[in-house]
């Protein structure tokens, strides 16, 4: 048929495989990753380990043997088991209530208790301490004012344990209430009508079989408080209790880029106890999914009966006593003349919150910087995360997955290790433009695109690996190359997902503290690193008003994202119901 | 318009040979089933001439082209091949006659041919009026007259359909094999349909491939496949086969020959070459008749009776074989279980090829299995 035959001239001669648009894009991802996320690490290594092995390990062992770094190693790790005490107890048991119960208004309960997952440490820090503290409105209280602290119990071990546990508790929550969304309703029914009462079935069957999901939760949770750096940085400089993240941070600050290979030892210290968490995360999960056996309805809830009012009373006092009120004394301590003083009607001052943003240059600068960083870094992560989310789903590129694993390691590894490493290789001048990226703001992008690369890939995975394959084989069967179906049917089915992507990227870095406290220079402040400093030179109210901000634009934000979520496929946002 | 010709094609995954040396030649504008047990390799097979799946060995040509062979393979976008998939496969994003009209875009065709055609198309598979439509908003019969017209307005060379109306339910098949029709008409193209269910297989195909553990079995018109099944297989698969050995009394009469069954002697139709001694006789449900008191017959006892409607489906245990089981269908009236009838056989064919293969016994459970 000759109008068939012009539409595609000549098409049948050519018999070898047009791989030429693939191979391109991966080489150029290939690229991108090992640059980012493969060079400062092996550079770190690379550093501690030059002279070989043995010199490598006896370097560190001398390194650990000095007192402060034991101590500093002791701690993080007390600290770190106790917090994820806390975390598995309070993440644990809300998932039960969430999921098993009659509770009302589970979405609210939710978004409060997935709030620690938007807001970050060292304003959480901030608000405990706002709340706990001397000046808090918690004294005011009748019955309380007997008790209050002359010095705020917060600052040492316990403070970092409660906010830490609090801080990490989220993702017992969301690995528990997993677990239990796919345990069939027939396993608790049979408990039931095998004679046993809803909390014989919570005790003999449900508990054991969440046994697994809950050990990877409180994997992750201890990995994230080891490289914890808000919380130990806000609460255990002042009391005196350090970690190795405040250990590296202090030492590097104190003495330069000379103290570069100590602090290269102590996180490879740090890194180490977070692979062997991570590690111990993969297999437990790796076994629980051969277990489990995800057929049949999950189960409706339990009716709480005459326990609904007491556990909903309970319930909603603790998320007001972790979720609210710490939040709201952080409001107050931003409202008031200076620090101190307590909140009154005549106290009461807007003077801090315009005073930040419109006469403190550092505040100023670090909101304009923070958001060119998140934003700049937000678009920059989306453009690679689609095209490699299709090679690594779609196409089936074993390179692609192995890019994804890689991508993986600045994420789940601690934020100080990443930006030592950042440091090692950035340092120097680049290989041919001759200049030193340190201490300049590229340096932030540079660790940015690194560190959040794994948290706006994953729910665009998530979504690619939900797009029939047989949509985009349709459009090969039209005649469309690897560009055009990827700009044609793959985008604006991933659209929404890469959104989602670009915010999580975008809500990540703009209040990022831990990678940015070693990196940041004068005149590329952030606003994670602005809140520090101006907490550290003794300026709360100004620390305090620069969070009110910074929250405001973080949960106008996941606002945003929410509503963007009902269109958005399963799996991609955390907090979704 | 297109001859397709495969050629020794092998496609080995895991070490299993999932399409083992088929060899087969499709007439242009030809409609070619493949027909099998889900893990035949049909859809592979299906896949390989799509180009998703590169094969191992072999050769496949379209006209005098090869598009594939061990190493090198045309790319799927090339080979100007419309598909039809089980899960439709229409872009959610696109509206009707963006769905239709994407490969025309792909290939730059102006604007007013691109609108004449989806129109053609859509009128071609029963949807005028469609365009402007949201896909999420059709029904599965019309998603699937709109993946139909997204093929006939690409105009290809070659559809496959694979196995198209697996996810419509029972009438709308009907309506939906009238659709392939019209399409095939339409569009003039050579078409190849994946399916296991026998029934679309014989009222689409011109002929049938029957596929089983990746080996083509018998590859003909569904007449034949029906009255001369090659294998034991290919009996039990179509229509119900039911496999008995058989004495061949006689050579071979014109294509009939004298067989002794139970003791009752009846002639089976054979191929030329049928030798004497032991054969397999496989005997259809509706060629078995149950004889007026008298006459001569396979003395028997009915088992159980199942109603289907116009007709009844009988199981006969006979008196010489308990233990081998026969279906019979009858429209007339059935005795009570457990009286004892004589049967004949009306017609039957010897396989060719089954000589050595036991006798399936199982024949009733089969046949439930299969419905």
């Amino acid at each position: 048929m000759s109008v068939a035959q012009r539409d595609h001239p000549g098409a049948l001669r050519r018999r070898f495989p047009d791989m030429g648009a693939e191979t391109l894009i991966l080489s150029a991802l290939g690229l991108y990753v090992v640059v980012l996320c493969i060079w400062p690490l092996a550079r770190l290594l690379a550093t501690v380990f030059a002279d070989g092995a043995a010199e490598g390990i006896a370097f560190i062992a001398e390194v650990w043997s000095g007192r402060a770094a034991r101590r500093a190693t002791w701690n993080t790790l007390e600290a770190s088991f106790l917090a994820t005490i806390v975390s598995v107890l309070l993440g644990a048991a809300t998932a039960l209530i969430v999921a098993l119960t009659d509770l009302r208004y589970k979405v609210l309960l939710v978004f409060l208790l997935l709030l620690p997952l938007l807001i970050p440490p060292q304003i959480s820090a901030l608000a405990w301490l706002a709340m706990i503290g001397p000046q808090s409105p918690l004294w005011l209280i009748p019955g309380l004012e007997a008790v209050r602290p002359d010095r705020n119990p917060l600052l040492g071990r316990d403070g970092i344990v409660l906010v830490m546990g609090l801080e990490h508790a989220p993702m017992v929550f969301l690995a528990v209430r997993a677990a239990l969304r796919s345990l069939p309703a027939d396993l608790i029914d049979a408990a039931r009508a095998a004679g046993s009462r809803p909390m014989g079935a919570l005790l003999r069957v449900i508990l054991p079989l969440m046994l697994p999901a809950m050990t990877a939760g409180a994997a992750l949770a201890f990995v994230s408080a080891i490289g914890n750096f808000g919380v130990p940085a806000l609460l255990g400089i002042p009391g005196r209790y350090p970690m190795l993240s405040t250990l590296i941070y202090q030492r590097l600050s104190g003495f330069g880029p000379g103290a570069l290979p100590e602090v290269a030892s102590l996180a490879l210290i740090l890194a180490g106890m977070a692979v062997i968490g991570i590690a111990a995360q993969t297999l437990i999960l790796r076994r629980h999914a051969a277990a489990v056996d995800r057929v049949g309805a999950t189960h409706g809830g339990f009716a709480l009966g005459r326990w609904f009012w007491p556990v909903t009373l309970a319930v909603w006092a603790l998320m007001l006593l972790i979720a609210v009120m710490p939040l709201v004394s952080l409001a107050a301590s931003a409202l008031v003349p200076s620090v101190g003083m307590r909140l009154t009607w005549q106290t009461l001052t807007f003077d801090n919150l315009i005073y930040v943003v419109t006469g403190l240059g550092s505040a100023q600068r670090a909101f304009v910087n923070s958001l060119f960083l998140a934003g700049t870094a937000a678009v920059i992560t989306v453009c690679v995360c689609a095209p490699l989310a299709w090679l690594m789903v779609a196409r089936r590129s074993r390179v692609a997955q192995w890019l994804n694993v890689a991508a993986d390691a600045p994420y789940v590894l601690p934020g100080i290790v990443l930006s030592i490493a950042v440091i090692l290789v950035l340092l120097p001048p680049l290989p041919i433009l001759g200049i030193s990226l340190y201490n300049t703001i590229w340096i932030l992008l540079f660790a940015y695109l690194a560190r959040f690369l794994a948290l706006a890939l994953r729910p665009v995975v998530a979504a690619m690996a939900q797009i029939d394959r047989a949509g985009e084989e349709a459009a090969q069967m039209a005649g469309a190359r690897p560009f055009h179906r990827l700009r044609t049917i793959i985008l604006p089915l991933l659209a929404p997902a890469l959104g989602a992507g670009a915010i999580l990227v975008f809500l990540g870095a703009f209040s990022e503290l831990t990678v940015s406290a070693l990196l940041w220079s004068r005149g590329s402040e952030t606003v994670g690193v602005v809140i520090f400093s101006l907490y550290d030179e003794g300026n709360s109210t100004a620390a305090a008003a620069v969070s009110v901000w910074v929250l405001a634009i973080i949960l106008g934000l996941a606002l945003a994202v929410s509503t963007l979520g009902r269109r958005l496929p399963e799996g991609v946002l955390p907090w979704r119901m | 318009m297109a001859h397709v010709s495969l050629r020794n094609v092998t496609r080995i995954a895991a070490g299993r040979r999932i399409v083992d040396d088929v060899s087969l030649e499709i007439a242009d504008g030809s409609c070619q089933a493949l027909l099998g047990p889900s893990g035949c390799g049909k859809t592979t097979l299906l896949r390989l001439l799509a180009g998703f799946d590169a094969l191992d060995g072999g050769e496949i040509r379209f006209d005098d082209d090869v598009v594939a062979r061990p190493g090198r393979q045309l790319e799927p976008e090339d080979r100007r091949v419309g598909m039809v998939f089980q899960s439709y496969a229409l872009w959610p994003h696109l509206d009707v006659a963006g769905n239709v009209d994407y490969a025309l875009r792909v290939r730059k065709v102006a604007r007013a041919e691109r609108r004449s055609r989806v129109e053609e198309a859509l009128e071609i598979v029963g949807l005028p009026g469609f365009a402007e439509r949201k896909v999420q908003n059709l029904s599965g019969g019309q998603r699937q007259r709109v993946a139909l017209a997204r093929c006939l307005a690409m105009r290809p060379r070659l559809v496959l359909l694979d196995e198209p109306l697996a996810n419509l339910d029972a009438h709308l098949r009907e309506t939906m094999i009238d659709a392939f029709r019209a399409f095939h008409a339409a569009s003039g193209a050579t078409m190849i349909y994946v399916t296991h269910d026998q029934a679309e297989a014989m009222a689409l195909a011109d002929r049938i491939a029957v596929m089983d553990q990746g080996r083509l079995r018998q590859v003909d018109t569904p007449v034949r496949l029906y009255d001369a099944p090659c294998d034991a297989m290919v009996a039990r698969f179509i229509g119900q086969g039911q496999l008995l050995p058989v004495e061949v009394l006689a050579p071979p009469v014109s294509g009939q020959v004298r067989v002794r069954l139970y003791g009752y002697e009846t002639d089976l139709r054979c191929e030329a070459g049928q030798g004497g001694g032991t054969a397999t006789a496989c005997l259809r449900p509706d060629a078995i008749a149950i004889a007026g008191t008298g006459d001569a017959g396979i003395a028997a006892h009915i088992r159980d009776v199942r109603f289907e409607g116009a007709s009844q489906l009988v199981r006969i245990a006979p008196v010489s074989a308990p233990q081998t089981p026969l279906l019979l269908r009858t429209r007339g009236p059935v005795p009570a279980v457990g009286a004892l009838v004589h049967v004949t056989v009306d017609d039957g064919w010897i396989l060719p090829h089954a000589a050595q293969e036991a006798p399936e016994t199982v024949a009733f459970e089969r046949a439930q299995a299969a419905e």
